[in-house]
């Protein structure tokens, strides 16, 4: 069965911001709102022993999304593919999901589509057309990979096998994106 | 990031809290045969308060066009939040009708649907909240404080109603039912406190030091302990012994004698029980709104990346 997601090589980005950027574009994203951010981790340790890498942001598409079992509606819900979507037509803006996400990356958008949820939507659009999200084409650094974290030979999976992987705080949601990472030390829970 | 105070939903819990009181205090008057001569006004306060309480909290959707989606996933904790208001409005009306009148067997049934609507009502809106993401938030002391605050605001009403229009028969049972109501808000204002400084994945945005001394200080001391806890328990403990001498003046010297009335202002003595059990009640709201935006501002994630 395909599990859409995607893995990033914290080791290659070089928090250009080309992701979060890129993002906002083909999803025509309201202004202050974001579906991906970069965030910078550090520097941490003793001078002349710093370190510091970015840390691209967004839906983690969760296996056992919370906010799809606190949404009343049915608003949002999970394909099965893995991506986790909202609909739009059926979201009341009761921002319950907002509260059961934990990593904030939901938002309230009362500019673009007056009082519903927004978030990454791993660019299904372009996905359902064959093709990758528009922040996995234009990562000049060839960090992000996406593809079927169920096939092996998937540059997901094979990203994966390649280095030491993380993932955000798990609550009991298991996020299916996984940051790989060898030059630095995580600073993240896990 | 620290969340906004939810005020729509902040005051709907408020309410539904004194209304679920109030409904519990009915019922048990129903099974003891009490209350009699105020059972309807209360059951109409009760259900007009459940029915403000869920206008404002309408208004923190964006879409309160579509607010009977909310039905669309009974699994959550939203949807079971809506059957359970729609389960107690509908007796409390039911109720509300049948106190007007005199029907024995129907109206101590109904009394009895609607006050069991009290208990499930504040316990499945405390749930609601419950979320693996909100260490603040995610455990049972929420419902059982969304419960125990609504019995002690509920019964405080009740009870002042009692004095005030009730039967004088009913007053001494009216008073005990108070004692019980403000110790159980008490209790489970204290548990939900010991759950901030115990919950899993622990952050200074949700500590004990934040709430003891830093920068909710002021309302955590001021507002939960003060008004929430020690003022309302202060005012019954005179009321009640106001009520056991009413004619000599007995809550100011009685209060002087156990010495927690020497800072009392002479004001407070010269109050009637009824007026006592008001201000007890004003006291418990102040402290349930204080809890309750403390309640949002510790309710910090486990990781908040982008908002």
């Amino acid at each position: 069965m395909t599990r859409h997601t995607m893995a990033i090589d914290l080791d290659s980005c070089i928090g250009c911001h080309s992701c979060a950027v890129v993002c906002k574009q083909e999803n025509n994203v309201g202004l202050g709102t974001f579906y991906s951010k970069v965030l910078t981790v550090g520097p941490s340790g003793t001078y002349p022993d710093l370190e510091m890498y970015y840390l691209p942001v967004a839906c983690q598409h969760c296996e056992n999304p919370q906010c799809v079992s606190v949404c009343p509606t049915g608003a949002s819900y999970k394909r099965e593919d893995g991506i986790v979507l909202v609909d739009h037509s059926k979201c009341v803006g009761c921002q319950y999901c907002v509260m059961a996400c934990p990593y904030g990356v939901r938002t309230y958008d009362e500019a673009k589509d007056k009082g519903v949820i927004e978030k990454c939507t791993l660019c299904a659009h372009l996905v359902d057309d064959g093709k990758e999200p528009a922040c996995v084409r234009h990562c000049p650094g060839q960090a992000r990979v996406f593809g079927d974290a169920d096939d092996p030979e998937s540059k997901v999976s094979k990203l994966v096998a390649s280095k030491t992987t993380h993932k955000l705080t798990d609550v009991g949601n298991k996020p299916s994106v996984t940051f790989g990472l060898d030059k630095c030390t995580w600073k993240g829970g896990e | 990031m620290i969340m906004a105070v939810q005020w729509p939903l902040l005051i709907f819990s408020v309410l539904l809290g004194a209304s679920s009181g109030v409904l519990v205090f009915l019922g048990i008057g129903e099974v003891k045969g009490a209350f009699r001569k105020v059972r309807f006004p209360l059951a109409l306060i009760a259900l007009i308060l459940l029915a403000v309480g869920g206008c404002a909290s309408a208004l923190h959707l964006g879409h309160i066009d579509r607010a009977l989606y909310i039905l669309g996933n009974p699994a959550s904790g939203l949807s079971k939040e809506l059957f359970a208001v729609g389960f107690t409005g509908l007796m409390a009306l039911i109720y509300v009708i049948l106190s007007r009148k005199d029907y024995p067997g129907p109206t101590k049934v109904f009394g009895i649907l609607a006050a069991i609507g009290g208990v499930v009502l504040p316990l499945v809106a405390g749930a609601s909240y419950m979320m693996p993401a909100r260490p603040a938030w995610d455990s049972f002391a929420l419902p059982l404080m969304y419960l125990g605050t609504g019995l002690g605001m509920g019964f405080m009403l009740a009870a002042a109603m009692v004095f005030a229009k009730g039967d004088k028969a009913d007053e001494p049972f009216a008073l005990k039912l108070a004692s019980i109501g403000i110790v159980c808000s008490a209790a489970v204002m204290l548990v939900y406190i010991a759950w901030i400084a115990m919950a899993p994945h622990p952050d200074p945005s949700r500590s004990l030091a934040l709430l003891a001394a830093g920068n909710l200080a002021l309302p955590f001391w001021l507002g939960v302990v003060l008004f929430g806890i020690g003022a309302p328990i202060a005012l019954l403990v005179l009321a009640r012994r106001s009520f056991a001498a009413p004619d000599d003046d007995v809550a100011m010297g009685g209060v002087d004698a156990g010495g927690a009335a020497a800072a009392a202002p002479a004001a407070i003595a010269k109050l009637t029980t009824a007026q006592m059990l008001w201000a007890s009640l004003g006291c418990l709201i102040v402290g349930n709104v204080v809890l309750r935006i403390i309640m949002y501002l510790v309710a910090t994630s486990v990781e908040q990346l982008i908002y």
